[in-house]
């Protein structure tokens, strides 16, 4: 059973010249939890995972496992699993010794890498292709190597740099449950780099949220997703409405001309952004009683998407989008039907513009 | 035919006529006055006779020829593989900004013609040579050392008139060596040393065998810089093949040895691509 460990980073910084691609990173991973790294391209998530595994070195900042500080510490001494976004699978080198490759350099015997192995292999449901080369396998088998080989050294840290971006949807999902199972079960403290929300949020136990080299936010996924603390993080992590509007006071603001409730947070008087989640718009009779904020429009789109119905309604000067869960028995709308549309009050939520 | 082989062979053809012309035709010729009878004048007679080679054979002195030609070839190659291999990884490893510069150096010598270099290498390794002076000044040897008229002259002339050659098709071989595989090697736990002996050289090792086999063949039919550098004391096939043809005026008997060099050469391309395959 793997030892689970605490990886703790302070102040991380890292410059390429002047760019500043890391700046001042600091987090903490439970030892056993999963943390998924969240952000738009370019804003670091790769360096951090590098700076961690000890790939490029830190300008500033400090990184410990367990309380024990590793940032000057070569790579190959780190004793961390790092999986590849392009799997950097080794190419003369079949599956087998591919993943045997890490209990090697640790000098583990022959008769007890070939079980070891033989177990990672079975662990990722890749049983019987040991003597494949990793260019015979197709994306999904080499990626699921790649978390062997990462995995039966059974390192203290396991780091996945967007591991699921080049599969297709099916395949995504399936090794995203997979990975999440195996993370579980071996309870190995592990960062997960994403670009796709959906999957930070469903798999991670923290979610981090970066921008332009910094956390913007990090907290569990219903914090993240429910309590954006800015309108960066509230649009990264799902769709939003953005409407301008005016905070007239603590917890009200003016929306298209008319006073109502909502959750300013803190935001000062004046010009302000109010926003909510499209799903959280309930048209006609979808709303109960007592979800008082509400407008009149009329539909001008419905796009079906399956499990989702998104409605497009203008309502004065506002244009909504609107997500209707698409159950048997639900009310449907059509382009040009007037609906009267409402939201809970705290689900309207105020950023600074 | 279909339409892709019909167009190999139409791209193939002007090569391979050229091929045929230059080389096929007097190879065959070449082969043809290997088996020639010379009369006792030394006058070439119409007669078939295989004695040439069975006198090349048996005769201790060529044999003694042909293993100076292959050592001084196998030892040249490792030289030049050792002294290159590590400006083809920075070359391979340089930014795209300063690639065409470095590639330009590399090949930069190849401006002056070899018989130029080797005659600067003369003057360089001479007894009162700018070298000698050096090593005895550093106090490394007592008084100059032969460094020309032998067989190390003539292997420090060669190992850097192939390095461009060298260099070239190691970087020509080095298409799947990525830092990537490096660093997967050094976060599984691999030292620099596992990791040169484990990904960096197999993953080179094309390069390698390209390089060597074209170093090799060169060496072997090289004769201008060993004749020169060699000072008249270092025997070896090709410089016996010029002064049998151009001196002595012995064409079957340089037909011969040609036709020996070209077997060698023959199974040395042969076989330095299967060192590799091993690996793929
Ligand atoms: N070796 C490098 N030299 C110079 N700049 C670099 C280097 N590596 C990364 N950067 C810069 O640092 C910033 C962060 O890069 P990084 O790869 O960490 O982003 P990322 O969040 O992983 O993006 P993506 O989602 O596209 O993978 C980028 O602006 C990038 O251009
Ligand atoms: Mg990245």
């Amino acid at each position: 059973m793997t030892r689970s460990a605490a990886l703790t980073l302070r102040g991380v910084t890292k410059h390429f010249g002047a760019a500043v691609a890391v700046d001042g990173v600091s987090l903490d991973v439970a030892p056993g939890s999963m943390l998924g790294l969240l952000g738009p391209s370019g804003c670091g998530k790769t360096t951090v995972l590098r700076a961690i595994a000890g790939l490029v070195p830190v300008t500033a900042g400090t990184i410990t496992v367990d309380g024990e500080d590793i940032t000057a510490r070569p790579p190959h001494g780190r004793d961390i699993g790092l999986v590849f976004q392009q799997y950097a699978l080794f190419p003369h080198l079949s599956v087998a010794a591919n993943v045997g490759f890490g209990l090697e350099m640790r000098g583990v015997a022959a008769a007890e890498r070939r079980t070891r192995v033989a177990e990672a292999l079975a662990m990722v449901q890749l049983s019987g292709l040991d003597g494949r080369r990793p260019r015979e396998l197709s994306g999904g088998q080499q990626q699921r190597v790649a978390l062997a080989r990462a995995l039966v050294i059974r390192p203290r840290i396991l780091l996945l740099d967007e591991p699921l971006s080049n599969l297709d949807a099916r395949l995504r999902d399936e090794l995203r449950v997979e990975i999440r199972r195996i993370q579980q079960r071996l309870r190995i403290t592990t960062v997960f780099v994403t670009h796709d929300q959906a999957e930070a949020l469903a798999m991670c136990d923290v979610v981090g949220v970066m921008s332009q080299g910094r956390v913007a936010q990090i907290g569990p996924p219903a914090e993240i997703y429910e309590r954006p603390v800015s309108r960066m993080v509230a649009e990264f992590v799902g769709r939003l409405n953005t409407w301008p509007c005016e905070v007239v006071a603590p917890g009200r603001i003016r929306l298209d001309g008319r006073e109502m409730p909502a959750a300013t947070d803190g935001v000062a008087n004046g010009a302000a952004l109010a926003t909510i989640r499209p799903h959280r718009l309930l048209l006609g009779g979808a709303a109960p009683a007592g979800a008082l904020n509400h407008v009149t429009g009329q539909v001008t789109h419905v796009a079906y998407v399956g499990d989702l119905v998104q409605y497009h309604v203008a309502a004065g000067a506002l244009q909504l989008r609107v997500e209707a869960h698409a159950a048997r028995h639900a009310e449907t709308h059509r382009v040009g039907d007037v609906v009267e549309c409402r939201w809970w009050p705290d689900d309207l939520r105020v950023f600074g513009a | 035919m279909t339409v892709t082989a019909r167009r190999a062979v139409l791209l193939l053809t002007p090569i391979m006529a050229l091929i045929a012309a230059a080389f096929v035709w007097p190879a065959l010729r070449l082969g043809r006055i290997s088996l020639v009878q010379a009369s006792a004048s030394g006058a070439m007679t119409d007669a078939v006779t295989v004695a040439n080679y069975t006198t090349f054979f048996t005769e201790p002195a060529n044999l003694e020829l042909a293993a100076n030609s292959l050592l001084l070839s196998l030892v040249v190659t490792l030289a030049t593989l050792v002294c290159a291999y590590p400006l083809a990884i920075v070359l391979h490893r340089a930014s795209s900004r300063w690639q065409p510069l470095l590639f330009a150096l590399t090949i930069s010598p190849l401006l002056v013609s070899s018989v130029v270099r080797t005659y600067g290498w003369m003057a360089l390794l001479g007894d009162r040579g700018p070298v000698n002076a050096l090593l005895v000044a550093a106090g490394i040897v007592p008084e100059p050392v032969r460094l020309v008229n032998n067989a190390l002259g003539v292997a420090i002339g060669l190992v850097e008139i192939l390095m461009p050659y060298m260099t070239l098709s190691l970087v020509a071989g080095f298409g799947r060596l990525d830092v990537a595989y490096e660093e997967a090697a050094a976060s599984l736990g691999a030292g620099p040393v596992q990791r040169f002996r484990r990904v960096v050289l197999p993953l080179t090792l094309p390069g390698v065998a390209l390089g060597c086999g074209l170093v090799f063949v060169l060496t072997m039919s090289s004769f201008i810089t060993p004749k020169l550098l060699g000072g008249g004391r270092v025997f070896l096939l090709a410089t016996e093949i010029y002064d049998l043809a151009i001196v002595r005026l012995q064409w079957p008997t340089a037909a011969t040895l040609a036709m020996v060099v070209l077997a060698v050469l023959g199974l040395t391309t042969a076989w330095f691509p299967r060192l590799t395959r091993r690996f793929d």
